[in-house]
């Protein structure tokens, strides 16, 4: 903008050297006349430059605004359906993984206990054979006893023929009894191998499930790696903010061209006037951008 | 529950600027064109928790805020952080006599600007 300025005035200040001391002396109130129109001409400029910088750096502001409330929104809503299905999931899934381990347990006590009670009457069965091989002893040894006796044994024979029967009785009973104990031990071992099937499966189910819930833990990662992301993108608008603060150096750049200008009007005007002016005092007004300085926090207590 | 912070700025970019980077840090905003307005602002009857205060403004300046500020025995342990484009020994001296906590020169760093909101809201 300075070399602007400059290539401005130039021609017209070029025109004034040649002229006589006198002429450029009469002519210094023209000059400065102009001069100051000149300037305010890059006033109106500056002031037009400084509105529209503003506004951009607030349009720039209100951008930026809404890109981190949008992040902002982003990971809050990706953390809560994260942890909601993730709870959500995690409790479904142990409750029924619980229950189905329950069923199963059940599943097998029952079939142990049918097994148990079979051998159990397997051992009674036992016992009652026994108990209907003495009778037919008994029965035996009865008959021999009556037909030893006589006449005075026919009672004693009809006792034993009762007994006889008796065992044979209880043989019958043992046998059927025996049959229906075979035929339970018979259907028990489909039903445990139904069981072991179901048993399997829900292993399976289970071991399923645990993938899916590594899966959903994966899921979760990969959402929380978006989560950051989002977060690093709200670190760049911070950067971004860090570079919008151009502003106040350029206005003060801008002040500084305009108090350059009433300078160098001023200046011209003497120098048509016939004045000599020290070289010293022929620099610019001393402003200008300001150094790069560190945005750093100084806080007095910690000096 | 949300610290409050003050942001008194002429400038309304800067106070923009001030604003997006404390709010994204989980802060409330209120803010304030000049010292007056930051006055009012301190002594109403909202919480302020914190103030970011430029210097140079119209009406009452940003040390004039200060100083009339810390007279309040009421707000004698209210941080105030000075952000400022002005550099002056001579200034940030007498901000610090007048009770501000520290000093930022512009342009100030968000991240930087946060973490001494955050220790000195204790949020």
């Amino acid at each position: 903008m300075i070399a602007t300025l400059a290539a401005w005035w130039r021609p017209r200040a070029a025109r004034a050297v040649p002229a006589p001391v006198a002429e450029r002396a009469a002519a210094a109130p023209r000059v400065r006349d102009e001069m100051d129109r000149g300037r305010a001409r890059v006033q109106s400029r500056v002031d037009a430059l400084q509105a529209l910088t503003e506004r951009e750096i607030l349009a720039c502001g209100r951008v930026l605004s809404s890109i981190v409330e949008t992040a902002r929104s982003i990971i809050a809503e990706t953390d809560q359906a994260l942890a909601s299905a993730l709870a959500r999931s995690d409790e479904t899934t142990t409750r029924f993984i619980g229950e189905m381990q329950r069923d199963i347990d059940a599943q097998e006590a029952a079939v142990a206990q049918v097994l148990s009670l079979a051998d159990a009457m397997q051992e009674a069965i036992g016992a009652i054979n026994s108990l209907s091989e003495y009778s037919d002893l008994l029965s035996i040894n009865a008959r021999i006893e009556a037909a030893r006796i006589g006449e005075a044994g026919a009672g004693f024979a009809v006792i034993a023929e009762q007994t006889r029967q008796l065992s044979g009785t209880i043989r019958g009973a043992a046998d059927r009894v025996g049959t229906a104990i075979g035929a339970v031990r018979q259907g028990l071992p489909p039903v445990r191998e139904r069981a072991t099937a179901m048993q399997q499966r829900a292993r399976e189910f289970i071991d399923v499930v645990a993938i899916e819930m590594k899966n959903g833990a994966h899921e979760a990662a990969a959402a929380k790696g978006g989560a950051h992301r989002l977060e690093a993108v709200m670190r760049l608008s911070n950067e971004a903010l860090s570079h919008l603060q151009f502003q106040d150096p350029v206005v003060q750049e801008l002040d500084a061209i305009s108090r350059d200008f009433a300078v160098l009007a001023e200046r011209v005007a003497r120098v048509l006037a016939g004045e000599t002016i020290a070289e010293s005092a022929a620099g610019a007004s001393g402003a200008g951008f300001a150094a790069p300085r560190s945005g750093k926090v100084h806080l007095f207590q910690e000096e | 529950m949300a610290k409050t912070v003050l942001v008194v700025d002429d400038s309304s970019t800067v106070r923009q600027q001030v604003s997006l980077a404390l709010k994204q840090a989980g802060f409330e905003i209120v803010e304030a064109a000049d010292g007056e307005e930051g006055i009012a602002h301190v002594t109403g009857n909202r919480a302020i928790d914190m103030v970011v205060c430029d210097v140079n403004m119209p009406n009452v300046n940003g040390l004039e805020m200060v100083e009339r500020i810390k007279k309040r025995p009421e707000h004698k342990s209210l941080p105030i952080l000075m952000l400022t484009t002005e550099g002056q020994p001579s200034m940030i001296k007498r901000a610090k006599q007048a009770g501000a906590v520290g000093w930022i020169l512009k342009p100030f760093d968000a991240n930087q600007l946060v973490a001494a909101a955050k220790h000195l809201t204790r949020a």
